[in-house]
């Protein structure tokens, strides 16, 4: 008798046997939080300046295949634990809750820290370009001005909180009024993304040219030459191809590429996970990889990658000598297109990425917070449910209130290089890693009851053998980050942050163990296993 | 009753194991575990699905799971996978390739093999909590829910030791009282519990008019009451597909108005709900401490809520999961 003839299973009428809706959600949701704009302009500014001679595209495919490496292991654990929680669950159920906590409060922190930088781009990759390609391609120089004046930082704190508070205001709503703002931006940003490749596809490097000096410099043509003659000027050294700064550049790109495994605190929200998870969370990589190559390459054969490089390097150094605003990427696109719709559209696009990120960064963390306080490690309130609007009211004021404080500090006050943050939530990985490579031995009875462990390995557990390739990934990705100052370094104030936030993390956990042990509450019931003999 | 300042009663409540072999047994360790006076498992105790195991002419096994047909070598290998399915909360049935035959356009031998199955397996948690629980002080209820039989009922109330609470009203230690109710509002699988909301209205009613005094008892319905927040459960299309958004699944209340209105109405001291297994978490409605501990029983993971009563009122609680 063949399989195809042999009766497969059999069903019956009872509730929750649903259907799945499929992977493209989960490519999307992670998609959305990868931030296609974010990471472009984000690699392309800093990355220019930074690294002479690195290629951007080619740092974003190595960023890519590291990432891939790290959310297989990931994926691994969604479906080891198919549930939500993402770090939290994992890691108080696969090491200890202590660790557990504290990885979770760095990777929340960490994220929303970086919604400050999302927050600083709804100006300075949205709306600053939008008004100034409005007002240079119609003529229209108080709309320069007024792209200038926001850039400032004054000006993109006030506009940031702005972006922070009505992102909060639309969770405190509800998810209904989240999902349909996040399908609008995300159409939007679709459309301006498309809109920039096209321009950069269909346009040639004269044309950028000319289109930079009649923008930049209509009265005195040369523009273009003078941006490489007074970087030079200034100290900067035009450098060929080098493997070594492309290598480091890679960090960069991981910022953005983090997002696609974000799925992993909707883990129980997916019913076909396997298959939902995988599309979704190594799609994404590999999609968003792919974008930021051929955007990198395109940039480079149409703006010129000394020209990136130079033009940043005077936006840090002399803005003067760079353009009207800081020369983010979608600035550049707007002057290639050359005339104020694509400008527009593509602008509007970006900050749409901008944008759509914010909310989505503070469900990340909001829902974190909600699974502390279902375990008692944090105070009840923070799990408090609006009457109203059946939305964790608090959590999402907390978060919302976080997140300003961090746009400040990113502002301001910030002490420690860029990516001092992902250094710190490289490092909390690191633990998922290790607890990874275990968890399959220390939970056997767990492991042996998930999906992975039906699926073939090479010798050892399939979670052990994809933890131990994530492990090498981030382990590298932490020496290039520790190795470089200008991405995090590991001089005195980045070590005291990352310092200061575990810290934080062990403290809270270890207050609030103690706390509830007075009220009589033994918090480590919600982790231990009950044995059955 | 009145109640002394210091007296303690200790409650664990667990619900949704859909035929967990491993949950079951968790249950009744949880007892001792967590060290309580009372033990509550709430409905749906039936599982969902049989795994047909077919025997093949050339020897050894076949299953079908999780969109991949998985074979086993010998009758070791048979036993543990059994053993394997039933912690997974499914039933499973060797079949000859004779019988499988005759199943290949199953009809109402379906029906039938799901009752031998889910009798079978009732029975032998009987049997095993009968055995384990026996030397206990703790007091065991349990209870079934809408995914349930009413053949089970007969199984359920033959334990020595674990009582069938299921649409009574029964006393506890220390003075409360646990009301207890199955049903559920119609669901779109046309489970066999289901009652219209006016029905639960007057299930209600009628135990609720038993009740001594409202603030000394425990409601234990297998329904959340409407928009509690315990009854948040993924918004289906009518081809039965989770709908999603950007940010994952998209929710919506499936609680019960007439649960709701019972609660808001006698002001019970604490409310144990289920049949929502994503709505993991606890609030207040008025007075009323209401509780939905959640399920991941296919993970084998026993999600349930250990509640301390202190003179009348709930002292303090917590999530567990073993």
């Amino acid at each position: 008798m063949t399989s195809a003839s042999e009766p497969r299973v059999f069903l019956r009428a009872a509730s929750g046997l649903v259907k799945t809706a499929g992977p493209f959600d989960v490519f999307i949701y992670d998609i959305g939080l990868i931030s296609i704009g974010i990471g472009i302009c984000f690699t392309h500014q800093v990355g220019a300046a930074s690294y002479p001679g690195g290629s951007i595209a080619l740092a974003s495919l190595i960023a890519a295949a590291l990432m891939l490496f790290a959310a297989a292991a990931f994926w691994c654990w969604s479906i080891t634990v198919p549930r939500s929680g993402g770090l939290y669950a994992y890691l108080t159920r696969g090491l200890s809750p202590s660790l557990g906590f504290a990885m979770s409060f760095v990777d929340a922190l960490t994220w929303l820290f970086y919604n400050a930088l999302a927050a600083t781009y709804v100006t300075s990759i949205g709306l600053a370009p939008l008004f100034f390609a409005t007002g240079a391609f119609l003529s229209r120089p108080r709309l320069i001005g007024l792209a200038q004046a926001l850039n400032a930082p004054v000006t993109q704190f006030l506009v940031g909180a702005a972006a922070i508070v009505s992102a909060g205001f639309v969770l405190l709503l509800g998810m209904r009024w989240f999902f349909r703002l996040q399908r609008v931006m995300f159409a939007i940003a679709t459309v301006g993304t498309v809109a920039a490749i096209y321009i950069l596809a269909t346009h040639d490097h004269n044309q950028f040219v000319l289109n930079f000096d009649r923008v930049v410099s209509p009265s005195t043509p040369g523009a273009y030459q003078r941006v490489l003659s007074k970087a030079a000027a200034h100290g900067w050294h035009s450098s060929n191809f080098s493997w070594p700064q492309t290598i480091k550049l890679a960090v960069w790109p991981i910022l953005p590429l983090v997002g696609g495994i974000f799925s992993i605190a909707i883990g129980g929200e997916i019913r076909e996970f396997k298959r939902s998870q995988a599309i979704g969370m190594l799609g994404s990589i590999a999609a968003a990889g792919v974008i930021f190559g051929v955007v990198g390459h395109l940039s480079d054969q149409i703006f010129g990658a000394k020209f990136q490089s130079a033009l940043a390097f005077n936006a840090a150094v002399d803005p003067a000598s760079s353009t009207p605003i800081r020369p983010y990427f979608p600035v550049l696109a707007d002057i290639l297109s050359g005339n104020a719709f694509w400008g527009i559209l593509i602008s509007l696009g970006f900050l749409a990425w901008a944008y759509l990120w914010i909310p989505a960064t503070l469900v990340y963390s909001q829902r974190a917070m909600l699974a502390w306080s279902l375990d008692r490690l944090a105070p009840a309130q923070l799990g408090y449910v609006s009457d109203r609007f059946h939305t964790p009211a608090v959590a999402i004021v907390v978060t919302t209130i976080l997140n300003i404080l961090f746009l400040y500090l990113f502002l301001f006050a910030r002490f420690f290089s860029a990516l001092t943050p992902v250094l710190a939530a490289m490092i909390a990985w690191l633990f998922t890693m290790i607890a990874g490579i275990f968890f399959p031995f220390r939970r056997a009875d767990l492991y042996g009851r998930s999906p992975s462990s039906e699926i073939c390995s090479p010798g050892v557990p399939l979670l052990t053998f994809l933890s131990a390739m994530g492990l090498v990934s981030i382990s590298i990705l932490i020496y290039l980050l520790w190795n470089d100052p200008q991405a995090a370094g590991h001089s005195p104030p980045t070590l005291a942050v990352i310092t200061i936030v575990f810290a934080m993390g062990f403290g809270f956990y270890f207050f609030m163990r103690q706390l509830r042990r007075r009220q009589g509450i033994d918090v480590s019931l919600a982790f231990r296993e009950i044995p059955i003999e | 009753m009145r109640f002394g300042e210091n007296s303690l009663t200790k409650i664990f409540f667990a619900t949704d194991i859909h035929g967990s072999e491993v949950c079951f047994k968790k249950f009744i360790r949880a007892a001792t575990f967590y060290d309580v006076d009372v033990a509550i498992l709430g409905g749906d105790l039936s599982g969902k699905m049989i795994i047909p195991i077919n025997r093949l002419a050339t020897g050894g096994y076949r299953f079908y799971l999780a969109g991949r047909h998985n074979k086993i070598a010998n009758d070791n290998d048979l036993s543990r996978t059994q053993d394997r399915l039933r912690d997974l909360g499914f039933y499973s049935c060797v079949f000859s390739p004779e019988e499988a035959e005759s199943f290949k356009n199953p009809g109402g031998e379906v029906q039938n093999l799901f009752h031998k199955l889910i009798a079978e397996r009732l029975g032998d948690w009987v049997l095993f909590a009968d055995k384990r629980t026996k030397d206990l002080r703790c007091e065991f209820f349990w209870m079934p829910g809408n995914d349930d039989f009413y053949f089970v009922d007969e199984i359920l109330s033959s334990s020595s030791r674990l009582t069938n609470c299921d649409h009574r009203l029964i006393p506890l230690p220390h003075g409360y009282e646990l009301l207890s109710l199955g049903y559920s509002t119609p669901t779109p699988w046309h489970t066999p519990r289901e009652k219209s909301e006016t029905e639960i209205q007057c299930d209600l009613q009628a135990l609720t008019a038993k009740v001594a005094k409202a603030t000394n008892c425990i409601f234990n319905i297998h329904v959340p009451p409407f928009r509690s927040g315990l009854d948040e459960a993924p918004a289906l299309d009518p081809q039965l597909r989770v709908l999603q958004g950007p940010a994952g699944a998209m929710t919506r209340p499936v609680g019960s108005t007439a649960v709701r209105t019972a609660v808001e109405a006698c002001e019970p001291l604490l409310g144990l709900f289920g049949h929502v297994h994503e709505s993991r978490d606890c609030k207040h409605l008025g007075a009323t401490f209401c509780v939905n501990p959640g399920s991941v029983y296919s993970e084998g993971m026993l999600r349930g809520c250990v509640i301390s009563l202190r003179g009348g009122k709930v002292a303090d609680w917590q999530f567990t999961e073993g």
